[in-house]
């Protein structure tokens, strides 16, 4: 019961959203933040390479190893830590399950999987930017348990890579960059919404967070949450206890795969009590979304022929309306 | 100089509380408990604007600032038992530890308010709930002890600084493991959210946290052996420190702490016992923000009182540009 009342939360979480879609454009291609600073200067392979450097070092806990540029910033779990603190003390090597997302364009690349902390395995999220060859920004979500009997982030079968996450598209299924990010945009509109009618997902798109399959889940009970696809939860509209759908960032796109990275943070205020179904009926929000609470994720999406295929999320629990450090 | 202070607050009530005994920074200790009385009345019909807030009042929640209203502000069902309050009219703050009811749940509450002419200028919350604590949260507790209340004789009282300095030697002891450092009476028990958690003969058989030692019963232990276990050490940091309310006559010191908890000692030596594996919680990086009250009685620390919640690692505390 437990276990069914987690995943049934995980999956709500996983949904979202409940508030003006026109306060959070998605960032124009010409935006600052997206600029272009690293053309040509270090591709796919010096990227994936750079961040198996940042790996290596984490588990040697010696940062000093790195082409770091001068002002690099490290966070982790959203706080802002001189790099050698915190993962860098405990990591002890990365593990089996793991996959990169690069963006030679922007200079970024990420890493989704296991790292070994502590004589355990913790899903994680670490991204880097680079410029000029030296690695200006580490941002790292490390899916911990928060701490002091708290319950363990992690439940169900467990990470698993997907290849649709690296596999290349079909060249007519590739969209522009722009395009890309405003469907992962739409994804938090539609939530906001409460609706299924601003995103465009394929009809089986599933989602996983923390390893925990939260939609198109098809060992879940037929009819439950989880056991409906992406769109199909949408269109419940049960999302509007997330409250907003705070500070997203679009780091990273890569246009060959499909692929655009997220950065949000859902907030909880944890007012509502119930929520009013699109059908007429009444879902009792469940806890902890009961309670004021946020979540600071890093979200991928698969986007194939301008629709959400898949979601892979990494999440961390946090104080309620905690910044992203960003 | 106080009719003066307190005629310049707007609101009738902030009047009648400060007409009890007047002190020079405007609201003895009556009259702060007034405060978080009423403070807790206005979170209990979930409606700020029954505070006397001046003008850029700040409000934090588990170290997040935001508005009053937001938060616990709109989950706030109810109120508990328990209140137990603790104040220093030199500095115009008052302290609170209470039980409170939330969408149903019952959780604990921490509360410091900043009192300046009158009105509220600071007020700090931390929030204990379930959700984030589990097991670790007790709230049955119902009335205060009586400790907390008793005056000291003149002959036991402290300057401000060296009570300061007594506390202070707590946190060194818990980052070094050493108890012989902190000026412990043996008859000292500590309270953290709810539960007894030193010199308790019920307390914890130690085997959840360390399977292989079951005969450290560091529940049982007075809080020095506790310390001289050296398994505290976990707990490499405590920054900052921040001493926010002090009452000399009844030998009161309450700060909020924040405990650092970098995840790299991995193992102890315990005297007597050897070497222990440390506990598995305290193997990655989290932070907890602990507000703590500290009972000096005879010079030495007797009652700890303390709520805490865990927090991401290397955590601000909402109030870093300064407390007070």
């Amino acid at each position: 019961m437990a276990g069914r009342m987690l995943a049934l939360a995980a999956a709500c979480a996983a949904t979202l959203g409940a508030s003006a879609g026109a306060a959070h454009p998605a960032p124009a291609p010409s935006d600052p933040a997206m600029a272009m600073v690293n053309a040509g200067q270090c591709d796919r392979g010096c990227l994936v390479g750079l961040m198996d450097q940042v790996l290596a070092a984490m588990a040697a806990h010696a940062p000093e190893r790195l082409p770091l540029r001068q002002g690099v910033r490290y966070t982790e779990n959203g706080q802002t830590l001189r790099p050698g603190d915190g993962l860098w003390g405990t990591a002890e090597g990365v593990g089996e399950r793991h996959f990169y997302i690069a963006d030679p364009r922007s200079g970024g690349v990420a890493f989704i999987g296991m790292i070994r902390e502590s004589g355990r395995e913790v899903e994680s999220f670490i991204r880097l930017k680079v410029e000029g060859r030296r690695i200006s920004q580490i941002e790292a979500l490390v899916s911990r348990p928060t701490g002091m009997g708290a319950p363990a982030a992690q439940a169900g079968p467990g990470f698993v890579v997907r290849p649709i996450f690296t596999e290349p598209l079909a060249p007519a299924d590739r969209r522009p960059r722009d395009e890309l990010v405003a469907v992962a945009n739409s994804y938090f509109a539609g939530l906001e919404q409460a609706t299924d009618k601003v995103t465009p997902f394929e009809s089986d798109c599933g989602r996983t967070e923390n390893g925990m399959l939260t939609s198109n889940d098809p060992g879940a009970p037929r009819g439950s949450m989880q056991s409906l696809s992406c769109g199909a939860q949408f269109r419940t509209g049960f999302s509007r206890f997330i409250t907003e759908v705070r500070g997203r960032r679009f780091p990273l796109v890569d246009e060959d795969r499909g692929l655009v990275l997220a950065l949000v943070s859902f907030d909880h205020a944890g007012r509502l009590k119930t929520v009013k179904l699109a059908d007429g009926s009444t879902m009792k929000v469940p806890p902890p979304f009961d309670a004021p609470f946020s979540f600071l994720m890093a979200e991928l999406f698969k986007i194939r022929a301008g629709r959400i295929a898949r979601v892979e999320a990494v999440i961390y629990t946090t104080p309620y309306a905690m910044p992203s450090g960003w | 100089m106080i009719k003066t202070t307190c005629a310049a607050a707007a609101l009738a009530l902030a009047l009648l509380m400060c007409g009890g005994t007047a002190t020079a920074a405007g609201c003895d200790n009556a009259c702060l408990s007034g405060f978080a009385d009423r403070y807790m009345d206005a979170l209990a019909a979930r409606d700020p604007s029954r505070l006397p807030l001046a003008p850029g009042a700040r409000y934090t929640e588990n170290t997040r600032s935001m508005k009053f209203g937001d938060g616990l502000w709109a989950t706030a069902t109810g109120l508990g038992p328990y209140r137990h309050h603790f104040n220093d009219a030199k500095t115009g703050q008052a302290g609170l530890f209470a039980s409170i009811v939330e969408n149903g749940s019952p959780a604990l509450f921490t509360l410091r308010l900043k009192v300046v002419a009158g009105r509220i200028t600071e007020a700090e919350v931390l929030v204990v709930r379930q959700q984030t604590m589990g097991a670790f949260l007790k709230t049955d507790a119902t009335s205060v002890k009586p400790i907390w209340d008793e005056p000291l004789s003149p002959s036991e009282r402290m300057p401000r600084t060296e009570m300061i300095a007594a506390v202070d030697h707590y946190f060194d002891g818990l980052n070094q493991g050493n108890g012989d450092i902190v000026p412990f009476d043996d008859e000292c028990v500590r309270t953290e959210n709810g539960v007894q958690t030193a010199n308790n003969p019920k307390g914890s058989s130690g085997a959840a946290m360390f399977p292989d030692h079951p005969e450290l019963k560091l529940g049982e232990m007075t809080c020095r052996e506790q310390f001289n276990t050296g398994l505290v050490k976990y707990i490499q940091e405590v920054d900052p420190r921040r001493y926010l309310i002090v009452d000399e006559a009844r030998g009161l010191v309450f700060g909020i702490f924040m405990f650092r908890h970098p995840g790299t000692i991995t193992s102890v030596d315990v005297p007597g016992v050897g070497k222990v594996p440390m506990m598995k919680a305290a193997l990655y990086p989290f932070d907890v923000e602990v507000a703590e009250l500290f009972k000096l009685k005879n010079r030495k620390i007797r009652e700890i009182e303390a709520e805490m919640v865990s927090l991401p690692y290397r955590s601000r505390t909402g109030w870093d540009g300064g407390a007070h």
